[in-house]
């Protein structure tokens, strides 16, 4: 089932008002009964494999707390976890390969046509963060499997999170709650501005990124830079509307997940941006892999930091899909962000000497074009097609051609700039934004009309495109 | 309880507000006439009496002019209308085609490797599907006109046809897609070549070819003769096109020409007798061009039996 369509909305707000009917000791039910029929609507092999995976993870889990061989079960459980993506996501990546060195073939890289993996990059790093947090003691294991099961498939973030924490998700769900309308509303409001990010902007704006990566000959030069430049939009408001959609749901149960998002082209450098952009998986590697590495090689001094930035990183591209051009955008976020940290002291005094708005916004300006720079890394089907987009950027020679720009997508701009103009004022502009939230707060006949005109906006432009960019990771 | 009871009551509430609008813009948009609902009707009233149907896509709708024939036609032809949608309508009218004597079916460079609900104008497959009943996708989206254009534009047609009285109809009566306007034609040619290239494997080749075939067969069981035509081109459009995919169009018409004796097939892709002056673009005739082709089908019609079946 598609996540922006009418049956998928009409399903989550019926059930809202079914689960608030319900005993407590029956949600969890209902909300496994919604999560696996979401899941078994993409495909019936992947609703027995996800079954299946996560009882491999709750027994190993189970059995973490009381084995004697932990070290064991814990490497095992990792191994298990890292084998099944490996095979399923990154078969033509890592194990094809090899195997094409010895002429073998084989037909385990069919599996993935079998199983339909969506969802895998995420609910398997859930799997692996709920391994380590019990085998380093910081949780309990769970012992009830409905309840673990729905940490592992919940509907509304199992497409593409966000990358929840088993200690943050499992006792929200333990703990009932009453029905809430203020928390109700918040919900389906911020599930609302998800599907206008997605559907009115998002949409609009795909059709310049996903043709400037296909037809390099209308776009070139200056039309080329601006599609560049568009890049980290579009990949915002799409990601982040599926995130408002994921967590304003969630909401509507009385379940806070975690956030994805806090304005992150207002960053200053990209450490920064980091901390600001898909956070819950950034952070999901900060807490499990750079700090870890960085412990176990303390003993380098400095250079642990290096080198697990760039381990860190390195896997942090290559989650994001099977190829040498995802893991170059890892590699490219690790030298900035080495080069910030080696260099701080020095751009410190250099900056101190500016005036603070030059200041500022250099910073962010340079953040964004080398995000936008990274992501044709992202939106090129493989490496070479990315060294070509390069090449592209290089011939100024060109001149602007509006035909390489869609006349829908000028509607969508006006509404971003909105959204942008509203973060700007949340992050540097207290009294504007404390003014704008009391007035919105304060006249309900305005905020419902806005609603309103939002969900016409909506409908009249459903059907068109509808995955999400960071669903095919 | 109280509390959601009155929550459920909003919510509801607004919904309803949201459905009543989508339900009166819808209604208020399917009544603004098209050429859609013009040919339809003509149909529901005229079928058993039409003697000479066009179809096709838009090389048919700009390319017959009805005007200019002796026998009684009727142009059905629409943009993007292929193969699968020109058999449906033949269908939808299957009992009453009591005079029908010719089918005229362009057969042109893109015709055997596009069908009109998987290629880039899917949406106007809401056109058939709300004003004809002729439903080839299982997409709900085009059940309505309201999921098929953007808020400004579906604003903009309602104001226009309520406000200023501007229909959507830009055909004339009997069908002939009216195009008052020229455009470049070496640039709208390549762009054209380009554009009706883009297929996949060829992937629809042999469903076409099967859908042609269902084609010449009603025509048979219906007494009549199926006429195919490679429609006239500019040459910056004939002169960029892949030759394996214009070799297999061609084919698929000879063939179906040699395997059945009510077939014929004019091919005028590359005809002297079209010059600059009967285009309005790279693959599309003007007005002038219009009439030219009808007055050519004409008089091979009005010879009494076409003996010849390639030309």
């Amino acid at each position: 089932m598609e996540i922006i369509s009418i049956p998928f909305a009409a399903v989550s707000i019926i059930s809202i008002f079914i689960y608030y009917l319900l005993e407590h000791k029956y949600r969890t039910f209902f909300h496994l009964f919604l999560s696996l029929g979401f899941v078994a609507s993409f495909s019936r092999n992947l609703l027995f494999y996800v079954l299946i995976y996560s009882l491999i993870n709750y027994f190993i889990g189970l059995k973490l707390q009381t084995s004697k061989y932990k070290k064991t079960l814990f490497g095992i459980g990792i191994a298990l976890n890292l084998l099944q993506i490996i095979v399923l996501k990154y078969y033509d990546f890592t194990i094809g390969p090899v195997f094409q060195l010895f002429s073998y073939t084989s037909s385990i890289s069919h599996l993935s046509e079998l199983i339909v993996p969506v969802g895998i990059s995420y609910f398997t790093l859930q799997g692996i963060g709920y391994l380590i947090n019990v085998k380093m003691g910081w949780e309990k294991s769970e012992k009830d499997f409905p309840d673990f099961l729905l940490y592992m498939i919940f509907y509304p973030k199992f497409l593409s999170g966000p990358v929840e924490r088993s200690n943050h998700f499992l006792p929200q769900i333990k703990k009932g709650n009453s029905f809430n309308e203020q928390k109700v509303a918040e919900g389906l409001k911020i599930a609302l501005f998800g599907f206008f990010k997605k559907v009115v902007i998002a949409n609009q704006l795909s059709i310049v990124v996903t043709s400037s990566h296909t037809d390099l000959e209308l776009y070139s030069g200056i039309n080329l830079w601006i599609a560049t430049l568009i890049q980290p939009l579009y990949l915002y408001f799409d990601f982040s509307g599926y995130t408002d959609i994921a967590i304003g749901l969630a909401k509507t149960f009385g379940i806070d997940l975690l956030p994805n998002f806090n304005r992150p082209f207002f960053s200053q450098n990209v450490t920064t941006f980091w901390r600001r952009f898909h956070m819950s998986l950034s952070f999901w590697f900060n807490d499990y892999i750079f700090k870890q590495l960085s412990f176990r090689f303390r003993k380098w001094g400095i250079y642990a930091s290096v080198f697990a930035v760039f381990v860190t990183f390195s896997l942090f591209g290559i989650w994001h899909g099977a190829g040498w051009n995802f893991m170059i955008l890892g590699v490219l976020q690790a030298f900035a962000l080495n080069y910030e940290f080696f260099t701080k002291r020095q751009r410190s005094e250099i900056f101190s000497k500016m005036p603070e708005f030059l200041r500022v916004w250099s910073g962010r300006l340079f953040t964004y074009i080398f995000f936008s720079l990274s992501l044709i890394f992202v939106f090129s089907p493989d490496l070479e097609s990315s060294l070509n987009y390069f090449i592209g950027l290089t011939d100024l020679n060109s001149g602007f051609d509006l035909r390489a720009f869609s006349l829908r997508s000028l509607p969508a701009l006006c509404f971003l700039s909105l959204f942008l103009l509203f973060e700007y004022f949340e992050q540097d502009k207290d009294k504007i934004y404390n003014k704008i939230v009391k007035f919105w707060n304060y006249h309900s006949f305005f905020r419902i009309s806005i609603y309103y005109i939002m969900v016409i906006l909506i409908i009249s432009q459903l059907g068109e495109k509808l995955t999400f960019v960071y669903q095919a990771f | 309880m109280n509390g959601m009871k009155h929550f459920f009551y909003k919510v509801t509430l607004f919904i309803l507000l949201i459905t009543l609008t989508c339900l009166l813009t819808e209604y208020f948009l399917r009544r603004i006439p098209n050429e859609y609902t013009l040919k339809r009707e003509y149909l529901d009233k005229n079928s058993d009496s039409i003697e000479v149907l066009f179809l096709g896509g838009s090389h048919g709708r700009s390319g017959f002019n009805p005007v200019y024939m002796t026998k009684r036609s009727f142009n059905a032809a629409q943009h993007s209308q292929s193969l699968d949608y020109d058999f449906e309508i033949l269908k939808k009218y299957q009992n009453k085609w009591s005079n029908l004597q010719y089918i005229i079916l362009p057969i042109s460079y893109g015709t055997m490797f596009s069908k009109l609900a998987t290629g880039p104008e899917a949406w106007r497959a809401k056109s058939y599907i709300i004003y004809f009943d002729i439903i080839l996708t299982d997409n709900l989206r085009y059940h309505t006109e309201i999921m098929n254009g953007i808020l400004g534009t579906q604003f903009y047609r309602l104001y226009s046809y309520y406000s200023k009285k501007i229909d959507e109809v830009n055909c004339t009566d009997l069908g002939w897609g009216i195009a008052n306007f020229s455009n470049d034609l070496v640039k709208t040619g390549l762009d054209a070549a380009k554009r009706h290239a883009e297929f996949d494997d060829y992937k629809y080749y042999k469903e076409m070819t099967s859908i042609l075939d269902s084609i010449s067969s009603f025509a048979k069981r219906n007494n009549a003769r199926l006429l195919m035509i490679t429609t006239p081109t500019f040459i910056s459009y004939r002169e960029n096109l892949k030759k394996n995919q214009l070799d297999l169009t061609i084919n698929a018409a000879r063939n179906l020409v040699n395997n059945n004796d009510n077939c014929y097939y004019l091919n005028l892709f590359n005809d002297s007798f079209f010059t600059d002056a009967d285009f309005r673009d790279g693959d599309h005739l003007n007005a002038n061009g219009a009439r030219k082709l009808t007055l050519i089908i004409d008089s091979l019609i009005n010879q009494g039996t076409i003996t010849n079946k390639f030309y």
